[in-house]
């Protein structure tokens, strides 16, 4: 046991102690420090990882944490936050603890031992950026100082040169005492050009385009310059049995402010809990929406299931949804009032609506009714050609003098009046400017109405799947009537077609997107019932398992292997001498014997005992050993049976 | 994909379109990004080279690179221990760099490496170190500076002494593995101090040149025993003496590996079981030895080498050739004969050593524009007492023509052919005097010996400012 070695040793064992205590995993702990205990004592023999073994343990690790650790973890640490992470950490540590007890005796006559390099090198990987716990930082002289990872950097520095300079290992270690005066001061000097450096590295890369991508945003604002890019991100996977409707609304706007910015009605922050919802067959829960939709026709029951692909925690729904169904513990209603789930642990950002005609007309609001401060005469004059008859018919006026105009991604209006500009002159523009303009003029009309921001669904992946990308959010009106349902009618050209045409999807994506929502049933399928998912998971360990016991024993084999066929040889050489009951002489080879075999054999057994020896002489050294023992053993067969004739 | 080194050469000849033609079709396939060892020696990969092989261990690299994203992405959260944590990785790397600066080597060289080496073979220098500083040298390990189109021992397989005194010398050995065959310029000696932490290291450069002449990887073949081809193809064998009762007539001469063919009576059961493959026993008249002298005949020539090309697109074939000219040179000495000229391409050479033998192999060109009506051999024929041996590729008019040449000169002539394509292999007639070798190796089985010694040995720059 080197110096080196128990250096070693204490590394992995802190780097045990500083995952433990960051993950909250007390095992990580224990078993970390008995391991690199064991490793140091070479209780047992361990073959050396190879590239295949690395493989299945990762695998193993991935595995494990996104399917065990992850329940496991203690609430709110990020092995239970990021179970994948942490099980592929924890591999890297097993991996290291591994290469620790099947590392080779140590070699101080060569420059530096791989395995120990191999082991330091993704040791300070994980103790240098896994933030360490509050508790291994203590202030040292007014000196913050996370106490695990210093050392770790120092006994990296001590297990390499150990061996090395083992007599001058406390002259080697007074050579550090500086740089303990020295850190805090260079502390300091990098606290003070932190900021330069972010910026003027920042200044290095190019500043981004002038282009806006599209996308979903809670509060929009309305921009007198802008050039829309749009993005092909995928934002939502739609499944339903059949077409659902084509709008799914994120949230109602309501005040348009000074800034030009679209606000929500003013109210008290809502939220559904458990108490609030029923409880589906398969454990989900099932929320009632308010639905003022109007409906002319009795529209059948359709739920529609989306999988949400980004990190934003929105629900999206038809504007005719009736129920809300999800893992989820609560529901809240944000400030921009969106939908924002509260998930329940583990679970993926998916949620089902229910739609139907069955809807309640909503109460009327004079908000619904009000005008921006811009609003004036020349505005109130022009929104007023649009009236008809009855409302239905100045909405129609409306959508109808909007779709006939010309639809652009870039605006250019006049700074200062850029509404004006819009409405007045009717330029080109998006179809926020087109909601923003259907709504207003609707008010100035008397008609109580709101901005609706959300996505459209148009592309289709298969026959019941749909898929939602940036691109494809959008903004819309809904008007109310007088008996109170809220109506839903889109200002936007239809030439908005036009312009999406040279962002169209790839045939890799849509492939890719196809393929997903596939795997993401037959996923679904599978953990539809607990005992089969139960089953798909330890079988997928027990693989694991298998796969690495294989391969180990495989290598462990190899080198068996190699004894065992000189051992076979011999043994056919020995079964055949003691069958034929002739003298061992070492320093006869298999001719001698074929020459000076007894004379009183019979021809018949002298001839099947050479033909065994000259079969034996032929293939002691063949390349392919497996067809020789058989071809000399069935020689052999052949010669005793001869011989015990 | 063709390169810079590949631009088509005017054929006098030939039309100028048909060069034209040549020119635009070698530019339209010219790589536009370059390979990875033509801009090697360019300055900034220079130094980032010298600082990943010269300046940081592996897990110095790792505590810097760390430091650097700790230090970038801890500005948010404005933690004072992270600043710290960089500060310390950062402040160890710096203070370990100037402590090996004031420590660094100061040394002189002396280089003592053989003028001979074999592609694939790791070819040993003793080098003697002196330290000529004023301050002791710690913890250092030693390599070549550049070993061009070679590889060289990975960092934990090279020696590693821990002290040096000022004023005093040591012995090491240094090993690096050439590639290509031809001259192989090693331009001096880098040593390395990993003084104090391991972390960083501080080189010197020392300049000891050597020009070593690397001949073509060995073939794994076994050379037939050239006495007996010579002794069954001029008729002189002792006919049936190993059918005698009591064994050959015949002194023991050497053993060498089997090959089919053999009695299975001469097999070396004790130097078989030694090599791990059977060997065979080789018997010699009990008359003196011969003392005869052998002249060799290569042919440069490749199928493909066309006249236009620069160089050749495979010069493997020619590599095999030569290597089966070096084989039958060392069994040639090894049975006795007495290696007397090499006729390379159509010019003959005198040998005066082996060393001589193994510089023309080294440094010999293909010869380019072959064609059947292009003599690739010597006209002239050297009308001395010996055996001629001549090492084809291919079997052709002009070699059938020598062959018959030498032959009504009463001079012996062994052929040796390795086929350069499957074409050209079984084209030699029969008869005891021509002989085909056949290599085991496929191009797999040659990958995955390399494959086995990548393990030891890495790839360095080509080029490097001295």
């Amino acid at each position: 046991m080197s110096l080196g070695q128990i250096f070693l040793a204490t590394f992995l064992a802190l780097q045990s102690l500083h995952l433990g205590l960051s993950m909250e995993l007390s095992v990580v702990i224990w078993a970390g420090i008995g391991l690199s205990v064991l490793g140091l004592l070479r209780i047992v023999e361990v073959e050396r990882p190879t590239w295949g073994l690395s493989f299945v343990l990762m695998a193993t690790g991935g595995f494990l944490g996104s399917q065990i650790l992850e329940d496991w973890a203690v609430e709110g640490s990020w092995a239970q936050t990021n179970g994948l992470g942490a099980g592929l950490v924890l591999s890297l540590l097993s991996y290291q603890l591994w290469l620790f007890a099947a590392g080779e005796k140590s070699n101080t006559h060569l420059a530096l031992n791989r395995n120990s390099q191999t082991i330091l090198v993704l040791g300070l990987l994980l103790m240098l950026l896994i933030a360490p716990s509050e508790q291994t930082v203590v202030e040292l002289f007014g000196v913050q100082v996370a106490l695990l990872t210093i050392a770790a950097i120092v006994l990296a520095a001590l297990t390499l040169m150990a061996n090395r300079c083992a007599d001058q290992l406390l002259a080697r270690l007074l050579l550090l005492l500086p740089l303990f005066l020295v850190a805090p001061v260079l502390g300091l000097l990098l606290g003070v050009g932190q900021g330069p450096v972010i910026s003027a590295l920042g200044d290095m890369f190019p500043s981004g385009n002038s282009f806006t991508p599209t996308g979903f945003s809670p509060r929009q604002q309305l921009r007198a310059s802008a050039f829309l890019q749009p993005s092909n991100r995928a934002v939502m996977r739609a499944t339903s049995a059949s077409r659902p409707n084509q709008y799914l609304a994120g949230n109602r706007l309501v005040i348009l402010d000074d800034e030009l910015v679209w606000q929500p009605v003013e109210r008290p922050l809502s939220a559904l809990n458990l108490l609030d919802a029923g409880i589906e067959p398969d454990g989900q829960l099932r929320y009632s929406m308010n639905n003022h939709q109007f409906s002319a026709n009795e529209i059948p029951a359709q739920r529609v299931d989306i999988q949400s692909l980004t990190s934003t925690n929105f629900v999206f729904m038809s504007p005719n949804t009736n129920h809300l169904i999800g893992r989820f513990e609560a529901l809240t209603r944000n400030a921009a009032d969106v939908w924002s789930p509260v998930y329940n642990r583990g679970t993926d950002r998916r949620w089902q609506f229910e739609t139907g005609s069955a809807s309640a007309p909503d109460e009327f609001q004079a908000v619904n009714l009000q005008l921006p401060t811009f609003w004036d005469a020349e505005l109130q004059s022009r929104s007023e050609d649009f009236s008809g008859l009855d409302n239905e018919e100045t909405a129609f006026n409306i959508v109808n003098h909007f779709v006939t105009r010309s639809y652009s991604l870039q605006t250019d209006f006049e700074p200062e009046r850029p509404f004006h500009d819009f409405f007045i002159n009717e330029r080109a523009a998006y179809c926020f400017w087109f909601a923003t303009g259907a709504t207003l003029a609707l008010r100035a009309n008397n008609i109580p109405a709101r901005i609706v921001g959300g996505y459209v669904i148009h592309e289709q992946l298969g026959d019941e799947m749909w898929l939602v990308r940036e691109r494809d959010a959008h903004s819309w009106v809904e008007w109310q009537d007088s008996e109170g349902y809220w109506h839903t009618i889109d200002p936007t050209p239809p030439s908005i077609e036009s312009f999406f045409g040279g962002y169209e999807s790839s045939l890799l994506s849509v492939f890719y997107h196809r393929a997903a929502g596939q795997w993401q049933k037959l996923i679904d399928a599978v953990l539809a019932d607990e005992l089969t998912a139960n089953l798909v998971r330890y079988g997928g360990v027990l693989i694991l398992v298998f796969l690495f016991v294989r391969e180990y024993r495989r290598i462990r084999g190899r080198r068996g292997l190699l004894d065992s066929r000189a051992l076979r040889w011999q043994k056919i050489w020995q079964r055949f001498l003691s069958s034929a009951k002739l003298p061992t002489n070492d320093s006869w080879t298999a001719s001698t014997y074929a020459e000076n075999l007894p004379d009183e054999w019979s021809g018949v057994q002298v001839a099947a005992a050479r033909d065994f020896l000259h079969s034996y002489k032929l293939q002691r050294f063949s390349a392919n050993d497996q067809a020789a023992f058989a071809e000399v053993e069935a020689s052999l067969d052949t010669c005793i049976k001869v011989l015990s004739e | 994909m063709s390169e810079l080194a590949d631009r088509p050469v005017r054929v006098p000849e030939e039309i100028v379109f048909l060069h034209w033609f040549r020119v635009i079709r070698w530019f339209s396939n010219l790589r536009l990004v370059p390979r990875w060892h033509e801009h090697r020696a360019r300055l900034l990969l220079r130094t980032w080279r010298r600082l990943y092989f010269d300046g940081l261990t592996r897990t110095g690299k790792i505590i810097l690179i760390c430091s650097l994203l700790i230090f970038l992405f801890s500005y948010r959260s404005s933690s004072g221990f992270l600043i710290f944590t960089s500060a310390f990785g950062i402040g160890l790397l710096l203070w370990s760099a100037l402590l090996g600066f004031v420590w660094r080597p100061k040394v002189s060289v002396q280089r003592d490496t053989a003028n001979t080496a074999v592609v694939g073979q790791p070819l040993s220098s003793n080098i003697r170190v002196t330290n000529n500083g004023r301050l002791g040298l710690f913890n250092y390990s030693i390599r070549e500076m550049v070993v061009p189109y070679g590889r060289w021992p990975r960092e934990w397989f090279r020696l590693h002494r821990a002290k040096l005194p000022a004023g005093q010398s040591t012995s090491l050995t240094v090993h690096c593995e050439p590639q290509r065959r031809g001259v192989l310029k090693l331009s001096g000696i880098a040593i390395q101090s990993y003084f104090p932490f391991f972390l960083t290291r501080s080189t010197a450069r020392v300049e000891a040149a050597a020009d070593i002449y690397v001949l073509p990887e060995t073939l794994r073949v076994s050379i037939p025993s050239l006495r007996n081809i010579a002794d069954q193809a001029s008729k002189r064998l002792t006919m049936g003496s190993e059918n005698t009762r009591m064994g050959p007539s015949l002194d023991y001469a050497y053993s060498r590996p089997y090959q089919t063919g053999d009695s299975m009576r001469r097999l070396d059961h004790r130097a078989s079981s030694r090599y791990g493959e059977p060997m065979s026993k080789v018997f010699e008249g009990v008359e003196q030895i011969r003392r005869d002298k052998v002249y060799l005949i290569v042919d440069l020539s490749l199928k493909e080498f066309q006249p236009w090309q620069r160089r050749p697109v495979d010069e493997d074939p020619l590599d095999e050739r030569l290597a089966l000219a070096v084989e039958i040179g060392l069994s040639a000495q090894n049975e006795g004969f007495s290696l007397a000229a090499l006729a390379m391409g159509t010019s003959w050479h005198n040998l005066e050593n082996l060393h001589h033998f193994h510089k023309l192999i080294a440094t010999c060109k293909p010869q380019r524009g072959y064609s059947e009506e292009l003599n690739t051999l010597p006209d002239s024929v050297l009308l001395e007492e010996g055996i001629h041996f001549l090492v084809l590729g291919r079997w052709t008019n002009a070699a059938e023509a020598l062959v018959d040449k030498l032959r009504r000169s009463g001079i012996l002539v062994l052929v040796f052919l390795i086929a350069e394509s499957s074409v050209d292999a079984g084209s030699l007639p029969e008869g005891n005097q021509f002989v085909e070798i056949q290599t085991s190796l496929t191009p797999v089985t040659k990958a995955k010996l390399k494959d086995r010694l990548t393990a030891q040995y890495a790839t360095p720059a080509n080029t490097e400012a001295k």
